[in-house]
């Protein structure tokens, strides 16, 4: 089942991956981590289908405990390494993607949790191990963040669940 | 707006899952990933090797390669300190005996110490893994194997001797009896190399012990002497008591633990549990890690039970759970769940408070204790009933 899920689910993982790290490299280490952690046990899966989604539901964790791990030996700004966005980028998803690679891990984890996989605020407490006022506030802060990024004013608060995003190319026209 | 952002999410993911689409990941990092999953795996189920290795086994399995007694060496009533064996590296290898992936029943003998005999092990592991086992006596029984580790662990009935049986991914199985290696032959009679065990004395340090514990009557106290294994009562049976994955726990309790300083591994950390039924007050009121004794219950009439996990070190019990630990299912250290019986889960070292004059546990054994209590009337209690049950394969 690890073989296969590796030759037939990897695109979909690693794309899920890079969401979470915003970090294509990143996602190749993570996505092994927990390749790793899942097919160490001894779990058997009916199908390979739940084998990708128990995959998929590891990767933030594998992420959270790899900067934790990250943060012991070196504690040097993380934000440092991740890209900045970049003007002449002018396709939405590259918008998007860029503006969550400035997000800090955690609050990135977050809003793929909330946004990608629907999960609301106590079940990505849950997920994560965090308090729900914590997760309110990564919410926050990366909605923030993301509508300062892209152009957007900042019309989303703590106690919503929407957020505004619109592509910069509509912007330019 | 949200609808919007998810669609860019899903966007996202797609132009990724292109980006993504060529690449040979299984080619260029699949032998690599299987390698970390094997050598996880081993480091898992057994404890023998260096270095990281040994850190990531050694926890979950250390203590069952120490022989029963000289382990675990009981404590005077006077409170003197207990000898505690160091932290030594096991000898190594073990006798080993490589059991083909199809060869489930294939039945080994095992030659135990000082010519006690021989005694026949079958492993079988098509489902869930047990090991049937045949005494030179001729007493027959089946123990159940630990679903993660392959371990099996067993004290032969009317016998001193701890027989540790590892099965690991490779198939190989290593089998220790009475802390001794013993000789394994596989099933054509072949007989590996034998491989003589390290009896150089093992040097003790001190453990520190528990308070002089001659007055203290419950296993919920730190003190208390505990016959070593069991023990049991017809009204009060301990149907479970082992180690669960946080998954497991999670799906036990309805909800989602995540590990946080676990009792058992940071690597692959496991859940304590103790699962436990009064048999003559079915649905009695109970509490986490709470002594059905306990003054502060007197105001309650009926039956009480309790239920918690505690420390044992030298046969007596060197921590108990903290004050604090809280008793609502999800909670951190310590959850409660009602699910066909009382079942404790222990979530993280926290649970537990080391009592007072030990300076280290980290020789113990896990027990599972319960405890009955009727109260007829304020004030007025019967005599509490107490069982308890080692976890086995569980160091403190």
């Amino acid at each position: 089942m690890l073989e296969q899920v590796m030759r037939e689910r990897a695109p979909r993982l690693l794309a899920y991956a890079a969401m979470v790290t915003g970090n294509d490299a990143e996602a190749h280490d993570v996505l092994q981590d927990a390749l790793v952690k899942c097919f160490s046990k001894r779990r058997t899966f009916e199908h390979v289908n739940a084998a990708e989604a128990y995959v998929r539901r590891a990767i933030p964790n594998v992420y959270i405990d790899r900067i934790r791990r990250r943060r012991t030996r070196d504690t040097a700004d993380q934000r440092s390494s991740q890209p900045e966005l970049r003007e002449s980028d002018i396709d939405t998803q590259m918008d998007v993607q860029r503006a969550l690679a400035t997000l800090s891990p955690r609050v990135r984890t977050c809003m793929v949790l909330r946004f990608y996989d629907d999960l609301t605020v106590p079940q990505i407490a849950h997920t994560l191990g965090l308090a729900e006022g914590t997760i309110k506030r990564y919410l926050s802060d990366g909605a923030a963040s993301l509508a300062a990024v892209l152009g957007m004013p900042d019309a989303w608060s703590g106690d919503e669940d929407t957020v505004p995003v619109v592509s910069s190319r509509k912007e330019r026209r | 707006m949200s609808a919007e952002f998810r669609d860019a999410m899903r966007g996202q993911f797609a132009a990724g899952e292109q980006r993504f689409a060529d690449e040979e990941f299984a080619e260029q990092f699949g032998g690599a990933v299987a390698g970390r999953v094997k050598r996880r795996r081993f480091a898992t189920n057994t404890a023998v090797g260096g270095g990281s290795v040994v850190a990531i086994g050694a926890i979950a399995l250390a203590a069952m390669y120490l022989p029963r007694g000289s382990s675990t060496p009981a404590a005077t009533p006077s409170g003197s300190a207990a000898a505690c064996v160091t932290e030594t590296p096991a000898p190594d290898p073990y006798p080993v005996v490589t059991v083909p992936p199809d060869a489930s029943g294939t039945s080994f003998e095992v030659e135990l110490p000082d010519g006690a005999g021989t005694m026949i092990l079958t492993p079988v592991y098509d489902d869930a893994p047990v090991m049937e086992v045949s005494l030179p006596d001729g007493t027959h029984f089946t123990t159940p194997g630990d679903p993660v580790s392959l371990a099996y662990v067993f004290i032969a009935p009317e016998s001193p001797l701890v027989v540790v049986a590892v099965l690991d991914f490779k198939g190989d199985l290593q089998v220790t009896v009475g802390g001794v290696d013993a000789v394994v032959k596989d099933g054509v009679g072949h007989e590996p190399p034998r491989i003589v065990a390290d009896t150089t004395p093992v040097p003790v340090v001190d453990c520190g012990t528990a308070e002089p514990s001659d007055t203290v009557a419950s296993p919920f106290e730190c003190g208390f002497h505990m016959d070593p294994g069991y023990r049991t009562d017809s009204a009060l049976t301990i149907t479970g008591a082992g180690y669960k994955t946080y998954d497991e726990a999670g799906r036990l309790a309805g909800t989602t633990f995540i590990p946080n300083d676990p009792v058992v591994s940071n690597i692959d950390p496991l859940v304590p549990y103790v699962t436990v039924v009064n048999n003559e007050v079915p649905g009695a009121p109970a509490g986490m890690a709470l002594d059905p004794a306990d003054d502060t219950v007197d105001s309650l009439v009926g039956a009480l039970t309790g239920v918690a996990v505690v420390k044992v070190q030298g046969g007596v019990v060197v921590a108990v759970p903290s004050d604090d630990a809280p008793d609502v299912a999800g909670g951190t250290p310590g959850a409660l769940v009602v699910n066909q019986g009382l079942t404790a889960l222990v979530l993280d070292k926290a649970y537990f408070t080391t009592c007072p004059g030990v300076t280290s546990t980290a020789y113990s054994t896990l027990y599972a204790v319960a405890g009955s209590q009727t109260h007829v009337r304020q004030q007025a209690k019967e005599p509490a009933i107490y069982v308890w049950q080692q976890l086995r394969g569980i160091t403190g």
